[in-house]
């Protein structure tokens, strides 16, 4: 009885296994970096998207990582030192390219077409009051667009839009 | 980040339940265990994705319980107090052909349970005929026959 073969057979997928399980460790560690890198924000929603421009007129904060199929906000606040609030937002149109605004608190006097502006208009508000656009991502991938606070320097927003 | 917290709260939540039900609850599928798990699955799914309809959020929330899972499958078998904790241990509820009554009663389980499962498994048709039988932590009993 010098050949066994159930044992060779056993063996060899015995190697099988071990290749099998090796495979499991790596695919755990993608697993976790994965989770990992999820939970700090790379897909949205987390310290790592969180993300504010800022100019002498005010500040914008938004998320750098958004994702195709949830709404998310672009939050604009005036300066600290600003005596009123802000009467003025101008955005680059190519920005409705990649999102729709689906409304904007508070509610703006006028909203106009300037060139390729898109002119937001408020009434006159208190110091420290910020204004907020929800939007909706509407194609995926890289966008950006300027936007202008009280016609002050253009501020420039870039975004990622995932599945 | 909520993505990952929000399943893991769900994840922790229901097996905290299904715990506290005790093992008998979902090992065998019946009719109405299988409703309960439909609309357990129906009304955790908001919970799970909010708002949120976008494929990476359903990739994180799957890749989240997978991850979870198998964290407990290497925590339990690297600490038996875990293990317990999770998974419970078995019981004897017929020792030598004897149903110890106080037990079947602590685990809900009765004597017609155990003549199922004797049934089921061994053929068995009376008590009797049971050397032991096992409360097993699944939920599922398992019969020894006398001999």
């Amino acid at each position: 009885m010098s050949h066994r073969p159930i044992e060779e057979k056993l063996d060899r997928q015995l190697k099988f296994h071990r290749t099998e399980w090796r495979i499991q460790r790596i695919g755990w560690i993608f697993l976790s970096v994965f989770l990992a890198l999820a939970l700090a924000g790379l897909f949205g929603n987390g310290p790592l998207s969180h993300t504010r421009v800022a100019g002498p007129q005010g500040r914008i904060e938004y998320q750098r990582f958004v994702r195709y199929g949830s709404p998310s906000e672009l939050v604009i606040t005036p300066a600290s030192g600003a005596a009123r609030g802000i009467s003025r937002v101008e955005i680059t149109a190519e920005y409705l390219e990649g999102f729709r605004i689906e409304s904007v608190t508070p509610e703006p006097t006028t909203v106009r077409m300037s060139g390729q502006q898109l002119v937001y208009e408020f009434a006159a508000a208190g110091a420290g009051a910020s204004i907020s656009f929800d939007v909706d991502p509407q194609r995926l991938w890289r966008h950006r667009a300027l936007v202008r606070i009280d016609g002050g320097e253009a501020l420039e927003i870039r975004q990622l839009t995932y599945p | 980040m909520e993505s990952v917290i929000r399943p893991t709260l769900v994840y922790l939540f229901v097996l905290l339940l299904l715990r506290l039900t005790g093992k008998r609850t979902l090992a065998q599928i019946t009719s109405f265990d299988f409703v309960l798990l439909l609309i357990i699955s129906e009304a955790t799914q908001q919970a799970l994705i909010g708002e949120d309809n976008s494929m990476i959020n359903s990739l994180i929330v799957v890749a989240t319980l997978i991850g979870i899972n198998i964290l407990m499958s290497l925590l339990k078998q690297r600490s038996k107090w875990f293990d317990r904790l999770l998974d419970d241990i078995p019981l004897v509820i017929v020792a030598d052909g004897k149903p110890l009554k106080d037990r079947m009663d602590k685990a809900r389980v009765d004597e017609d349970d155990v003549l199922d499962a004797a049934r089921e498994n061994c053929g068995l048709e009376r008590m009797d005929q049971i050397r032991h039988a096992i409360l097993e932590r699944d939920g599922q009993i398992s019969i020894i026959p006398r001999r």
